[in-house]
């Protein structure tokens, strides 16, 4: 027997809404954060940030999690392995940007390359922005000695100004051919150029009157020349 | 997208045939033969694109040939495209 039943007939209609709330707002958080997963990296991973910002995080639940985050994109120059404040976040390859969705804060990205070399980057993920890393270019001297194993091939063209002697004949050149582009280091790159080099001296139009003024000639070239040039040489970048 | 500033070293090798029309008279024509060097140097240069692929350069260079020529680079803007 029931000594209250008129206390639980609306009790359990009421439990039964909260117990449907409930259910409904886990399902609803659920699929929040599957999707900010999905638009976030390309290796599945979701790096939480610091213990007192998930705190933070989670006491903020009914905000949408997309508007909590920001997001890295780390391009890398070969497979790397991707470290977010020292933990594992994943694998990067170079041909994807890796992304990495994280709440905001401050962070320190490193990666460490498969050849054994890492760098590291500190990054300010803010709400609702993506930051990207690039790791392709490193600075200073670590340029000259990583190494990018990549052949390049192309064509040049160029103009100027050539003299073809020392006594004052002057004219256009021109030039255009192959290039061979071999990347040594990500500094150093080896390249020669096959082509034709052509230049004209030189157009004296002063000259075309003498001494006293009279008229000599026309305007004229005086040399054209033309060269089958091969002109290996090292191009040096600093970034 | 990176900009970088690039530097060049190089030596050519020419082989070129240089006619040599005189002053007035057309019918001096001349053509001469060279063969020679051309150490050329590109001090200032612009590489952009994603793979560097776009290089404009500032040449300048000399070329000294074996029949007594001698060539002044005197400036040349060159743009290279480099693709796989």
């Amino acid at each position: 027997m029931n000594p209250f039943p008129s206390l639980l007939r609306p009790v359990r209609p009421t439990l039964a809404l909260v117990l449907a709330a409930l259910c409904t707002f886990s399902a609803a958080a659920r699929a929040e954060g599957s999707a900010a997963s999905a638009t976030g990296p390309r290796g599945g991973v979701e790096v939480s940030s610091s213990p007192a910002t998930g705190e933070e995080a989670t006491k903020a639940a009914p905000a949408p999690l997309a508007a909590k985050t920001g997001g890295v994109s780390v391009h890398v120059v070969e497979g790397a392995r991707v470290l977010v404040d020292g933990a594992d976040a994943g694998r990067a390859d170079p041909a994807h940007p890796f992304e990495l969705t994280l709440p905001p804060g401050d962070y320190s990205i490193r990666v460490v390359y498969d050849g054994g070399s890492n760098e590291k980057r500190k990054v300010l993920v803010t709400e609702g922005h993506v930051t990207t890393l690039d790791f392709r270019d490193l600075p200073g001297l670590r340029l000259l000695f990583e190494k990018r194993d990549r052949w390049l091939m192309g064509f040049t063209v160029g103009g100027g100004v050539f003299a073809s002697d020392l006594e004052g004949s002057i004219g256009p050149q021109f030039e255009a051919g192959l290039v061979l582009n071999r990347a040594l280091t990500k500094a150093v790159e080896f390249r020669t150029t096959i082509g034709l080099h052509g230049w004209v001296a030189e157009a004296r139009g002063p000259n075309t009157f003498d001494q006293q003024g009279t008229y000599v000639g026309r305007d004229r070239i005086d040399t054209l020349g033309l060269a089958v040039s091969v002109e290996p040489g090292f191009v040096f970048h600093t970034r | 997208m990176g900009v970088s500033v690039a530097g060049r070293l190089g030596v050519g090798i020419p082989l070129s045939v240089q006619s040599d029309f005189g002053s007035t008279a057309p019918t001096t024509a001349a053509s001469s033969f060279l063969v020679g060097v051309a150490p050329r140097a590109s001090p200032l240069g612009f590489a952009f694109g994603e793979s560097r692929e776009h290089h404009i350069e500032l040449v300048g260079g000399a070329i000294v040939s074996t029949v007594g020529g001698f060539g002044l680079d005197m400036g040349e803007l060159r743009y290279s495209l480099l693709f796989l």
